[in-house]
């Protein structure tokens, strides 16, 4: 890709490079108001974690802070909670994103039209996501209760016995990737809907007089049209899911047994509740070096076409 | 004929959806209408869905116990101003990085992804300190500033305008426009869906702020109104009727933002740009 | 060279803290009081009900009159909701040398805050008669290492609430003397008798964090064990000791046959859905919008032949190393914790007082059914472990508690506890 740009210049040296460097210009000064503030409120805070990462920090002792090199993270790598963690985080991260933007899409694709209820059918898929968290965990705990729960009723209907769901190590994180998908899908929705606005209503029209189904309409051009889109979306709902805190926070708190323990939870404990802000910034630098990898090697989705 | 029946397929789907996503928003107003100890015993059946005793009580001794307005407003200022400022910051970036070709914006664009990874648990405590450094612990700019630009909307805006044909740009800039006034008089115009979406993705992830508002602000003066609920959850006995009317109270002005910028989600904006 | 800048930066930071806590006086200060040189101080402590705000508003009022011209205190409210916001915001300022002259903390953090020295002891600031006046589990939760830290308001309790009327169709009477007091067989024989139709024996589970220490590490002290030795250097052999599993296993027994709901209603007793409940003072004013519920109180339930105990605990206020003015600080702490004091925030909320004497002006805990919950404070409670690494502790209790009830192995889960415990007082506090 380089090298044919790069054939292409010397074609047009002159009027080129004087342009190229009025576009390098425009570019910096566009860009600096974003990264700056990026720098100091995001990127400075992140290396002073990295620093930390080397110390010995306890939140109450800020002045008995020292450096001692690579201690916390050989202690990490001894920890068998942050591999568990790990684990469960990586579990629900394969499992939630694709059917999480699976969902999402046909929830766009449903309320993308011209129905004169769309925007209370928008407002519906929408509402989870604004629903505060407190209200959503009272009724998903209670859907949920190993004793009495709404879904035990049904199961039993079925002449299914009662499941534990949320009490179970071996349900638990299952149980969180079905309320989680269910939550958040219609946060990607509001993004799918804004891709398949911007896709030309000529396309549509023009294929339907040559006779095309919609269902092949929505193979050959809704979702090429979505690409760049969807690029987007496959990345934040990987790095939210990467993220899960809130959910088992407050269903689960990581149990039982540590099975919906997740990093960003793990972090959370060391840094606040146990007040060990070096131990918990050495995690984060592991967290974010995994991810990173993670991302690189799925690069190649990010290649634009 | 055909279009009918696709018309009424597509009603009886989105019922059935609709009712399985918006119960809690409906169990939330609903019980915001009850007396309290109705709340949870009707709980489990199709009562809790039902306002049966409507009163407005949760609602008046809701108002009586906090601030409410003044929580709001200040919930609705400080988000305001990060949205709309950043807006403008987020955007001009993302056109930057989509359009214009310069040395290192992929390595600003690889940062900026990155970036989206850090948990914001990880930072709250080196971010206080920086904070605290500029002496902004208690006002203002340390609800604001540090949130201005982000990472997420940056990247967003960056995917959506990858979309838009060179072609209208590149005709601009022979018409002898500025990069600014091509971003300001031809982007823009055809990315109504993507600020409207960036804005109210930004506006509700910051509508719940809580934990940084808790660690910059001492008093009353600029508490948010994710701080003013917490109020209701101090001490037992809890009373969720009000909990509920406060919740409620403050899902209001999202849904109207949402319902507002729906005229932005018009379809076909775009091919008319196009073509104009 | 970036290491330079960061490194400079941390210490400009932590510098700024130093010099921080002299201006946070002089910001909150607001100027121009007219009470020429007057001492100004600040006080933090988390919002609570709206009756037991006002009574420190008021009470704050008073003394600022009585110390006209010599110090002036002003309080702030910190959010503190359901989770750890206070402390989080404590850390933070701690952090950055910002912390209050005076602030309140619950008490099981007191000796975390008094190891990290961030609170100074308060001993030369109390005669022995007025330390003497508090209840034995204010004094245990407020001394670390000998030293006196930090004394409460009020106190609390964990009493067994009943149903009266599932009690009467049972034919059930709950003992109201002391000496007579359900053990966990008398309770379990209740609960199983109970416990049909729809109605749980028990309701035990408040939240699945705090209170699981709160409530349950009574159990290992009624066994006359306790979750980690009396030093708080470890918990190994203590809450994994041959007591501390059965007790653990005690309830798992429970939950096992379902005597009660691990995820209940917050709501689930005063339905008439729960004919007993483990709760406190705290729940009273909820029973009123329940005109059907017709509750009474028993004493905390006892192992078989141990010893009769029940929970304590209450937040407390302190003197932050950080402030200026020790002396007045105290001043503060003496007049907020005075009987007055003590007398009138138990009037206003149904929460027991700290200190005897203020007892003698509340008759109401003379008679049934608030006798059971004085007799309880006076007499029988302990508070919960005084260590430094008490947020662990309780994290990690709390956790295989939970774990316990839903099926995990008892031993297993209570070695782990031990362990985690003591691996972390090692690397953080053994000096």
């Amino acid at each position: 890709m380089q090298t044919a740009l790069h054939a292409h210049e010397r074609e047009h040296i002159s009027t080129f490079s004087r342009q190229k460097r009025r576009e390098t210009l425009v570019g910096y000064s566009f860009v600096t108001p974003a990264v700056l503030l990026l720098i100091f409120f995001l990127v400075l805070p992140f290396l002073l974690a990295v620093v930390f990462g080397f110390t010995k920090f306890n939140l109450l002792r800020p002045d008995k802070i020292h450096f001692t090199g690579l201690d916390n993270y050989k202690l990490l790598f001894t920890d068998g909670l942050f591999y568990k963690s790990l684990w469960n985080t990586l579990y629900f991260t394969v499992t939630v994103v694709p059917v999480q933007s699976g969902v999402a899409l046909m929830l766009a694709l449903l309320v993308n039209n011209s129905l004169k209820l769309r925007n209370v059918f928008r407002i519906a898929y929408f509402s989870p996501v604004v629903t505060s968290m407190t209200v959503i965990a009272i009724l998903w705990i209670s859907l949920y209760n190993p004793n009495e729960g709404l879904i035990n009723s049904a199961l039993h209907f079925f002449g299914i016995s009662n499941q534990p769901f949320l009490r179970s190590s071996s349900q638990a994180m299952n149980s969180i990737i079905f309320m989680s998908v269910w939550q958040a899908a219609g946060y990607q929705m509001m993004i799918f809907l804004a891709g398949l606005q911007g896709i030309s209503k000529d396309l549509y029209e023009a294929s339907s007089i040559d006779g095309a189904s919609k269902l092949q309409q929505l193979r050959y051009i809704t979702i090429p049209s979505l690409y760049n889109v969807t690029v987007f979306v496959l990345t934040i709902t990987t790095i939210q899911a990467v993220k899960l805190f809130v959910q088992p926070y407050i269903m689960t708190n990581g149990g039982p047994e540590n099975s919906t323990r997740t990093l960003a939870l793990l972090i959370y404990q060391q840094g606040f509740q146990f007040r060990n802000a070096g131990y918990a910034s050495a995690i984060s630098v592991i967290f974010f070096l995994i991810v990173v990898l993670i991302s690189f090697s799925m690069k190649k989705f990010l290649r634009d076409k | 004929m055909r279009n009918t029946r696709t018309k009424v397929l597509l009603y009886v789907l989105n019922i059935i959806m609709s009712l399985l996503f918006i119960i809690p928003l409906l169990w939330m107003v609903v019980s915001s209408l009850k007396p309290e100890n109705q709340i949870f015993s009707d709980l489990s059946s199709l009562k809790s869905l039902l306002p049966l005793h409507i009163t407005l009580d949760n609602y008046r001794m809701a108002f009586e116990r906090i601030p409410m307005m003044k929580f709001l407003f200040n919930s609705l200022f400080y988000v305001s101003v990060i949205c709309i400022s950043g807006l403008g910051v987020n955007s001009i970036c993302g056109y930057a990085l989509a359009k214009l070709r310069f040395r290192g914006s992929e390595f600003i664009l690889v940062c900026i992804i990155a970036l989206m990874i850090v948990p914001f648990e990880s930072i709250l405590m080196p971010l206080y300190l920086v904070i605290n450094t500029l002496h902004w612990v208690n006002t203002w700019f340390a609800l604001i500033v540090p949130f201005i630009a982000n990472c997420f909307s940056i990247f967003m805006f960056r995917q959506f305008f990858m979309d838009i044909p060179n072609e209208i740009l590149e005709s601009a800039s022979i018409d002898g426009s500025g990069p600014l006034k091509t971003f300001a008089s031809i982007v823009v115009p055809l990315s109504g869906p993507v600020f409207a979406t960036v804005f109210i993705l930004d506006f509700i992830s910051h509508w719940g702020d809580f934990m940084w508002p808790i660690l910059v602000t001492t008093g009353e003066s600029l508490r948010n109104i994710q701080l003013g609920i917490q109020t209701f959850f101090t001490l037992p006995p809890i009373y969720y009727g009000q909990i509920m009317a406060t919740l409620t109270f403050t899902t209001v002005p999202i849904i109207v933002l949402f319902l507002l910028l729906q005229k932005y989600y018009v379809q076909g904006i775009t091919s008319a740009g196009i073509k104009g | 060279m970036k290491k330079g800048i960061l490194l400079s930066l941390l210490a400009l930071s932590l510098l700024a803290g130093c010099s921080g806590g002299g201006t946070q006086n002089a910001n909150s200060g607001s100027g121009g009081q007219g009470e020429g040189s007057a001492v100004e101080l600040t006080f933090w402590r988390p919002q609570a009900s709206e009756v037991e705000d006002n009574v420190y508003v008021k009470r704050i009022e008073e003394f600022n009159q009585a110390n006209k011209g010599k110090i002036h205190v002003k309080m702030e409210v910190i959010t503190r909701g359901n989770s750890f916001a206070y402390e989080d915001k404590i850390n933070a300022a701690v952090a950055s040398h910002t912390l209050p002259d005076v602030l309140a903390m619950d008490g099981p953090n007191i000796a975390n805050y008094a190891a990290s020295e961030i609170i100074i002891p308060l001993d030369e600031y109390f005669s022995k008669e007025d330390l003497d006046d508090f209840v034995p589990s204010i004094l245990q939760q407020g001394s670390y290492q000998g030293k006196f830290y930090a004394p409460g308001l009020n106190e609390s309790s964990v009493v067994l609430f009943y149903n009266k009327k599932i009690m009467a169709e049972h034919g059930i009477t709950p003992p109201d003397k002391i000496e007579n007091a359900w053990t966990w067989d008398d309770w379990y024989d209740v609960m199983k008798k109970t416990s049909k139709d729809g109605v749980f024996g028990t309701n035990m589970i408040n939240d699945k964090g705090e209170w699981m220490t709160y409530a349950f590490e009574q159990l290992w002290i009624s066994g006359g064990t306790d979750i980690v030795n009396k030093e708080g250097t470890t918990a190994e052999g203590f809450v994994n000791s041959p007591q501390g599993v059965e007790a653990a296993g005690f309830l798992q027994k429970l939950a096992n046959e379902k005597l009660f709901n691990i995820d209940p209603k917050p709501t689930e007793f005063e339905e008439g859905k729960a004919a007993t409940k483990l709760g406190g003072p705290w729940n009273i004013p909820g029973f009123k919008n329940y005109p059907d519920l017709e509750w009474g109180i028993t004493y905390f339930p006892k192992k078989p032949g141990g010893i009769q105990t029940a929970p304590s605990g209450s937040w407390a206020v302190g003197v932050s190393a950080d402030s200026k003015h020790p002396k007045e600080a105290a001043e503060v702490i003496k007049w907020i914790t005075n009987k007055d004091s003590s007398t009138q925030l138990a009037q206003a909320i149904s929460m027991p007082a700290s200190r005897k004497s203020a007892f003698e002006s509340l008759t109401e805990y003379n008679e049934l059914p608030l006798r059971i919950i004085k007799e309880q404070v006076t007499g029988v409670s302990h508070a919960r472990p005084v260590t430094p690494a008490y947020p662990v502790l309780t994290q990690k209790f709390a956790e295989a508690l939970t774990d316990i009830m839903v099926g995990a192995d008892v031993k297993k889960s209570l070695d782990n506890v031990a362990s985690t415990y003591d691996e972390e007082y090692k690397r953080n506090f053994a000096e």
